[in-house]
């Protein structure tokens, strides 16, 4: 093959690839969060696996785009977790301050406190980061429609039954502190309302 | 069961924008503006290429760097050892010869036609002798009956060896004129017999 073939080649591949990132990145960037629960590490962790799939040349004809790429970037994040040394205990902090800010919210808020955690979705998404990684994972990548049980099951190498089992406990826990929160917040909203 | 759909519904509005980096809740540092984030990364993965590439490079050159040297030290190892293992072996039996090397190599006249190469490559080695004589590379000379690989010395020999190296030098000079008049053609002088008188005249 002549040069200027191969630079043609070489162009057309990574037109490829980039229209493979732009489509997928958001997605690998949330697999990763679920697992690392941190933005920067998320973001490296999204980059280690693009730069994995291009270098094998493994992300050429997938058939089932996401479901390989879910896979590939919950192995990277996990690999990711385990090598940094302080990972683990960052990774706790992180989980500890999310059960923190997820426990029931003080029966009398302070005006600023309601204005910062008066949005129930970042509320939602502190819970979310509170569960255990085993349920948090498969409810996370159960949100993507692409995915069904049995392709979450394959991704992290469990049961499709574990795998409904586990989302049903995270959903399950979600509603009672949800529940909770709503009671609490009632129970604020009378007390300054007399 | 009304407010438990409403919790999933809540649960599955959370879920959808979970981690997205684009979703438009707080905390701001969560969010990236839509393209961001693919452009970053995609700049990501040209620097990891790009990082990847060199070092590949410089490997590359390393590598044949270090296969040069070793066909080098090869070829050396081959040329170079075999002459000078014999080299050695003869410089130990000239060191037994005697400190001086001239009467050394008179002394060992037997060995001389094994002690031949070395003088030759040794002068080879220094530059000395020139390119045609060097062509004559004794491994390229058809191979002899007997190999002139040097013999140890006589006992005779020893004790001359021994002499040579003890003895004062007028000693030595002396021994080899002693030698070369040994050597020189031996001259009989005619002798003169008287004849023989007869019996009657001496006898009676």
């Amino acid at each position: 093959m002549s040069r200027r073939g191969a630079r043609v080649l070489i162009d057309y591949e990574e037109a490829e690839f980039s229209e493979l990132v732009l489509r997928q990145s958001r997605f690998v960037f949330r697999v990763a969060y679920a697992v690392l629960l941190n933005v920067h590490d998320a973001e490296d962790a999204a980059q280690e696996t693009f730069l994995k799939l291009y270098r094998n040349g493994g992300w050429r004809g997938l058939e089932n785009e996401r479901a390989f790429l879910a896979r590939a970037t919950w192995r990277v994040a996990l690999d990711s977790r385990r090598h940094r040394g302080t990972a683990g205990s960052t990774h706790s902090a992180i989980v500890e301050e999310a059960n923190a800010a997820a426990a029931l919210p003080s029966p009398t808020p302070s005006p600023e406190q309601e204005a910062v955690d008066g949005d129930q979705q970042a509320q939602l998404h502190r819970m979310i980061d509170a569960l255990p990684d085993d349920l948090r994972v498969p409810l996370v990548l159960s949100s993507f429609e692409e995915l069904n049980s049995q392709e979450i099951g394959r991704i992290l190498a469990i049961p499709e039954g574990t795998v409904r089992t586990r989302i049903q406990r995270a959903r399950q826990m979600l509603r009672q502190k949800l529940t909770a929160m709503a009671v609490c917040y009632q129970e604020a909203r009378h007390a300054r309302q007399r | 069961m009304h407010d438990s759909d409403e919790l999933d519904r809540t649960i599955d509005a959370a879920l959808a924008g979970y981690g997205d980096p684009c979703a438009p809740y707080p905390p701001a540092e969560r969010t990236f503006a839509e393209g961001v984030l693919a452009e970053r990364l995609l700049a990501g993965v040209r620097r990891g290429i790009a990082t990847e590439r060199a070092p590949r490079r410089v490997r590359w050159l390393v590598w044949t760097c270090t296969l040069a040297a070793a066909a080098c030290v090869l070829l050396l190892v081959l040329f170079g050892l075999r002459p000078a293992h014999r080299q050695t072996n003869l410089a130990r039996q000239t060191q037994q010869q005697g400190a001086n090397p001239k009467v050394a190599t008179a002394v060992t006249a037997t060995t001389a036609e094994a002690a031949t190469p070395i003088v030759r490559r040794g002068a080879r080695a220094a530059g000395r002798i020139p390119a045609q004589v060097e062509a004559e590379k004794p491994d390229r000379m058809p191979k002899l009956e007997v190999f002139p690989t040097p013999q140890p010395l006589s006992s005779e020999g020893e004790a001359l060896a021994f002499f040579v190296r003890r003895a004062p030098p007028r000693d030595v000079r002396e021994l080899l004129q002693a030698q070369s008049h040994v050597d020189a053609p031996v001259t009989i002088e005619e002798l003169e017999i008287p004849p023989l008188k007869p019996l009657d005249e001496g006898g009676r």
